[in-house]
């Protein structure tokens, strides 16, 4: 199966088919990674001030019905979500095939996770820092933009990085309907044609694009954090 | 004439029957009426338990009593709506055992937060929080981040924080507790200094009775969710009347099979404050010095870079003079002591 033939083969496709698969991943990728942000990040933030002993509380059942929300689309496994979602994509982008297409299911799929990574975020603000936010007489929205939001900023910042290599490994699944990127290549070749190497270097690609967001990212929050230095 | 003897009588904070229940079984605190006078420094003393942190979480409501009335400045906050409340907490500042500073933002930011919160514009907040670090003794400390800071550093940035929003109160809860003995004498200190300069009213909550002894000039015992005993500290602690108040000068525990077996005794209680450098034995020599025999009944001290904090009971012989001399020793050598009547 490697044969000198066959890697030859296998980089002339690297070569011409690969620089805009790796476009469309990585901008797929970081749109469906700010929309999620977008929906999330306030839904997770809703999660943490509206409990009954949060700084906004909501009433009983409108916190239940969030947390069950959250738990259904988050329970559906992408590749059924990226088929019922169709309805909603042809509404939005008006077609279910494609690059773009590709985004809505994307979203869907990754802001719930992303609300329970902003509401563990959150959660690890220390209590008596919002306590005295209170004490000087800040509303809860200022709680949230000026105490809790900036203090978690390095969490977050972790945990929105783990979204992203999420969010990249979902975008590669989306090659099925016809969604492009280094997933699509990979179908296309190594499961329709077989031709295993070209999957291979896809493969590698992604693993690689996963390296570089997590240790970007990574390095952001460290350097972001002002504790212990 | 009605109305400027309502304004003489007027205290700073008026708490009147305030109770606290929680979850409707646990009564942190029962009935409480306190009436504190602007520019006093106020003590509120308790083991812990007693009741202490949700009393003063009551005062500038972070906790909602579930009976009685809090006057601040005239003003009854429980009969505020959420955003008045708001509004009025500026003039209510509170420090905290943990600091509670942002660990995110530098110390300049932090003193910033209650005056971005108030909608100040950043020149001018940075402009008063850079004043305000000045007072505090670490304007030198603006552009550093809490974690770069000791506990005594973090607690004046909390305190600078504090007089940002110029508060007419200033409460403090355990604010000196994590600190080492040094540090609390030099913070209580700094709190002395703010009270003079801006006649805030302070109320310092804790469970040491050497914090309450160095600079409150009242203080209320605080058991069990009630106020066993309050009054001017030096009358409280040399006379102490309540289990309570006599626990606390015993903070080993009060016995009454102690003060049975020192009958015929008088009690002298002398306090290191750290304000002098003593390597010199005191009860040893005086009874060298004065001819004064007194014998330990309870001693709680330690010894710091050549400085003694703590305190000592003794006990002497039942004679005035003896009393007196042995009272006189103490001053003479610039520490203070006080009779203390124990016997039931």
């Amino acid at each position: 199966m490697f044969n000198i033939e066959k890697i030859q083969e296998a980089l002339e496709i690297v070569v011409t088919q690969f620089p805009l698969a790796l476009w469309e991943t990585i901008y797929v990728t970081l749109l469906a990674t700010f929309f999620a942000t977008l929906i999330g990040l306030p839904l997770g933030v809703l999660l943490v001030i509206g409990k009954k002993d949060g700084i906004k509380p909501l009433p009983n059942w409108l916190n239940n019905f969030i947390d069950l929300f959250i738990n259904v689309l988050r329970s559906i496994p992408f590749l059924i979500l990226m088929i019922l979602v169709f309805p909603l994509t042809r509404l939005i982008v008006g077609t279910t095939v494609g690059t773009v297409a590709s985004i809505v299911p994307l979203v869907i799929a990754s802001f719930p996770f992303i609300a329970r990574l902003v509401e563990s975020s959150l959660k690890e603000v220390d209590p008596n820092v919002i306590e005295m936010a209170q004490s000087i007489g800040a509303s809860p929205l200022q709680i949230v933009t000026k105490v809790m939001l900036p203090e978690a900023y390095p969490s977050l910042l972790q945990n929105l990085t783990i979204a992203t290599t999420t969010i990249l490994g979902y975008s590669a699944m989306s090659g099925i309907i016809g969604g492009g990127g280094l997933g699509k290549i990979a179908i296309n070749y190594g499961y329709y044609r077989y031709k295993y190497l070209i999957m291979l270097f896809a493969v590698i690609v992604l693993v690689l694009l996963v390296q570089v967001f997590q240790s970007v990212g990574s390095l952001l929050a460290a350097k972001s954090d002002k504790r212990l230095k | 004439m009605v109305a400027n003897r309502q304004v003489w009588m007027l205290s700073m904070i008026q708490i009147s029957n305030l109770s606290k229940i929680y979850n409707n079984e646990v009564e942190a605190i029962k009935d409480i009426s306190l009436n504190i006078d602007e520019g006093d420094i106020y003590g509120i003393i308790g083991l812990s338990g007693a009741g202490k942190s949700t009393l003063v979480r009551c005062i500038n409501l972070l906790e909602r009593p579930t009976g009685g009335t809090i006057k601040i400045d005239g003003v009854d906050l429980t009969m505020l709506n959420e955003k008045q409340l708001r509004e009025k907490r500026k003039e209510i500042s509170m420090i905290f055992q943990s600091f509670n500073l942002l660990n995110q933002k530098n110390c300049l930011d932090n003193v910033c937060l209650p005056l971005t919160i108030s909608k100040i514009n950043k020149k001018d907040a940075e402009k008063k929080a850079l004043e305000l670090l000045d007072i505090v003794g670490i304007k030198d400390k603006a552009y550093a981040y809490p974690s770069q800071l000791s506990g005594g550093q973090q607690q004046r940035v909390a305190i600078a924080r504090a007089l940002a929003t110029n508060p007419k109160v200033l409460l403090c809860d355990e604010a000196t507790s994590s600190l080492d003995p040094t540090t609390t004498s030099s913070i209580l200190q700094l709190l002395k200094d703010i009270n003079q300069k801006f006649n805030i009213t302070i109320i310092i909550i804790t469970h040491q009775m050497s914090v309450v002894e160095s600079i409150c000039k009242h203080v209320a015992i605080l058991d069990d969710g009630i106020v066993a005993e309050k009054g001017e500290v030096s009358s409280v602690f040399s006379n102490p009347q309540s289990l309570a108040a006599k626990r606390l000068v015993f903070p080993e525990g009060y016995d009454d099979k102690l003060i049975t077996s020192n009958e015929g005794v008088r009690f002298i209680r002398v306090v290191f404050d750290g304000d002098i450098a003593t390597n010199k034995p005191l009860v040893a020599s005086m009874a060298v010095e004065v001819n004064v025999v007194a014998s330990i009944v309870y001693a709680s001290t330690k010894s710091i870079g050549g400085v003694t904090y703590g305190s000592l009971l003794l006990s002497v012989e039942n004679d005035d003079q003896i009393v007196k001399t042995a009272l006189d020793y103490f001053t003479r050598n610039e520490v203070s002591a006080k009779e203390v009547f124990l016997n039931v």
